[in-house]
């Protein structure tokens, strides 16, 4: 529910927001299509999120508890796992905005040997996968040229 | 067509072919990797490719996707992919039967014959389509446009409203650089990395592939343990072909029409087909509990639905599902417009696609059988060892093809975007879908405006116009329909 909402209250924004940036365009006809969309996208965002709050607000008033969640995940346990996902997302993170930087053959088995490693895969199997794929990314680019082109 | 052939039957196509086969059965069998992922990893890749050859790869990689799952399905009672989710039902428990090689040697022989057979349909449907195609106009393409839209609301089975707003963000997308008709620059931000508008394969790839790796990269998830003893004969025995002949063809032709109707796709193709061949049996009861038609009705099923999901994508320019979607984009990407006039402009890359098409579901039982213990393997791969690897390939995929730093933080963005959208049940095929048809109902619109002088009248006095128009209406009322019958079994 909370993404739900989350995401629509970014569609209802970004729509509205839209809505009055395409008004400074001069050419009428320019103007058609992304009134559609955003008309679109704020009319059904809007009715999803009144959907949600009317929801909420009936199960207030009938005093029930929030729906039990499938989660019966220790908060500490929880904690943990979030703390490594996030960890593990700046790595793929640093490997994206690096890409300017560094050559890609460097950082590609960094990223693939660090990431398996933080998710528990042993480390003569990350390494041997980052091998592959490197020898991969160099084998596609060789068949691409030779055998393809 | 002896063009096509040469090019198909030449060490390149079917290389191609094979490699985009077992790609695609590799992409099936891991849980969680779907045909979409292996095929949006494919476009990058394959993008200075002739676009023949480009386009078998793609087609094998469709195909291979569709059958991979079941490997999975059968061996640990996981379906590689949505498709497969009704072989679990008869090929896991014929696996703890001990008849995990029967099992997984029907599903590829059912899978292959089902294939063909869509094959078939769409080889003998080329012709027909080629001629109505002469017919076509504007006012025609922007009705096919509308209707194609009209899929999206069919496209998300728990919610036509997220769908919806997920295509009014798609045609915000198609809406970002130059306006073709009257060359305005719209949300461009005088960045003129957006003049030429979003580029499909970080678009695509953002969409399909980012999402994934991010929700992989959440799981904790370790490789799987594969039990069942694989051996066996190549072919399936006398007996068993005898017993599923009837299934496989009854599976066929539901899986082939399911898959010309837009927005439905091998998820229901294969359930409705177990069902059907269920409710046809003599013993319904054993169903589910290791019976070999089982096996065989949703695999010939969800691999017919290929051919049938390639009629409306190649025909009308309007994508099935998400893998004919990205289908669509890869064929944009080579400067070929789908639609009506693709079999007249394009004979030689759509007669590739559709004898191809034949030709990889041959390949996919001999590959399937041989490799199969091959295949097996791969189960055992660790999701945290595919994550980086997926994310390493899209970001490479995505820089290759124009060396473009720009284009690699387009597809950060929005796979950002898509991956929120997915936690929030938000569907991110519509985006396609809308992302694709918006120039072709933008453009044709306003060339119909121009040919009438403003007169909307054109689209309902032509025939063919007219006719699309009466199937967007239908399309649209199914569509709310089944939202409002969901909703009643919901409230039960």
């Amino acid at each position: 529910m909370f993404f739900e909402n989350l995401m629509s209250a970014f569609m209802l924004a970004l729509g509205l927001a839209g809505t009055i940036y395409v008004q400074g365009f001069t050419r009428e006809n320019a103007k058609i299509m992304p009134e559609i969309g955003f008309a679109i996208m704020i009319l059904f965002s809007l009715v999803i999120l009144i959907r949600n709050l009317t929801r909420a607000k009936a199960l207030a008033a009938a005093g029930a508890a929030p729906a039990a969640t499938e989660d019966c995940e220790e908060p500490q346990a929880r904690k943990k796992r979030l703390a490594l996902f996030g960890v593990k997302m700046l790595i793929i993170l640093a490997f994206f905005l690096s890409f300017k930087l560094v050559n890609y053959f460097i950082t590609a088995p960094i990223a693939i040997i660090s990431v398996a490693l933080l998710s528990g895969v042993n480390w003569k199997q990350a390494v041997f996968t980052a091998a592959v794929v490197s020898a991969g990314i160099y084998g596609v680019f060789i068949l691409w040229l030779n055998v393809f082109m | 067509m002896l063009e096509a052939l040469g090019i198909i039957f030449s060490l390149q196509g079917l290389l191609a072919m094979w490699l985009g086969l077992v790609m695609g059965i590799v992409f099936g069998a891991i849980p969680g990797l779907t045909s979409t992922l292996a095929l949006s990893l494919l476009v990058p890749v394959t993008f200075g490719m002739d676009p023949a050859i480009a386009m078998l790869i793609m087609v094998g990689s469709y195909c291979g996707a569709e059958y991979g799952g079941s490997i999975s399905a059968i061996l640990l009672g996981v379906p590689g992919t949505p498709a497969a989710a009704a072989t679990k039902e008869d090929g896991h428990p014929m696996m703890l039967k001990g008849q995990a090689w029967s099992a997984l040697r029907m599903s590829a022989w059912a899978s292959a014959w089902g294939g063909l057979f869509s094959a078939v349909v769409l080889i003998l449907m080329g012709p027909a389509l080629a001629n109505l195609a002469l017919k076509f106009g504007p006012p025609e393409f922007f009705t096919i446009g509308i209707f194609g839209m009209s899929v999206i609301c069919s496209l998300d089975e728990k919610s036509m409203m997220k769908a919806l707003v997920s295509g009014g963000f798609g045609i915000f997308l198609a809406t970002i650089g130059l306006d073709v008709i009257t060359g305005y620059p719209r949300f461009t931000f005088g960045n003129v990395n957006l003049l030429g508008g979003l580029e499909l394969v970080p678009t695509l790839v953002g969409l399909f592939a980012i999402p994934e790796v991010i929700g992989m990269l959440e799981k904790k998830e370790r490789g799987n343990k594969v039990e069942g003893k694989l051996a066996g004969s190549l072919f399936p025995t006398a007996e068993e072909i005898k017993k599923t002949s009837g299934t496989i063809l009854r599976g066929s032709m539901i899986g082939t029409v399911i898959g010309i109707i837009p927005g439905t796709g091998s998820a229901i193709s294969c359930y409705m087909a177990w069902n059907e061949t269920k409710r046809a049996s003599k013993h319904p009861e054993l169903f589910g509990t290791g019976v070999i038609e089982g096996v065989a009705a949703p695999e010939s099923a969800n691999n017919s639905v290929t051919g049938g999901t390639l009629i409306p994508t190649m025909a009308l320019g309007v994508p099935g599902n998400s893998s004919t979607a990205i289908l669509l984009g890869a064929l944009m990407l080579h400067g070929l417009t789908p639609g009506p006039n693709i079999f007249n402009d394009q004979p030689v890359v759509v007669n590739c696609i559709l004898i191809g098409l034949f030709v990889v579901n041959v390949m996919l039982f001999f590959t399937a059988m041989i490799g199969l213990r091959g295949f097996v393997h791969v189960l055992r791969i660790p999701v945290g060892l595919v994550a980086p690897v997926v994310a390493a390939l899209t970001i490479i995929g995505c820089y290759s093809i124009r060396n473009s730093f720009f284009d690699v933080m387009t597809a950060l963005v929005i796979g950002v975007i898509a991956y929120f959208m997915k936690k929030g049940g938000f569907p991110v095929t519509p985006i396609v879908v809308a992302l694709i048809l918006t120039d072709t109902v933008e453009n044709a619109f306003f060339q119909s405006m121009i040919i009438t002088e403003n007169g909307l009248m054109i689209f309902f006095t032509r025939p063919i116009s007219l006719l699309l128009l009466l199937l967007t209406a239908f399309s649209l009322g199914w569509a709310v329909m089944k939202s409002v019958k969901g909703k009643k079994a919901g409230t039960e």
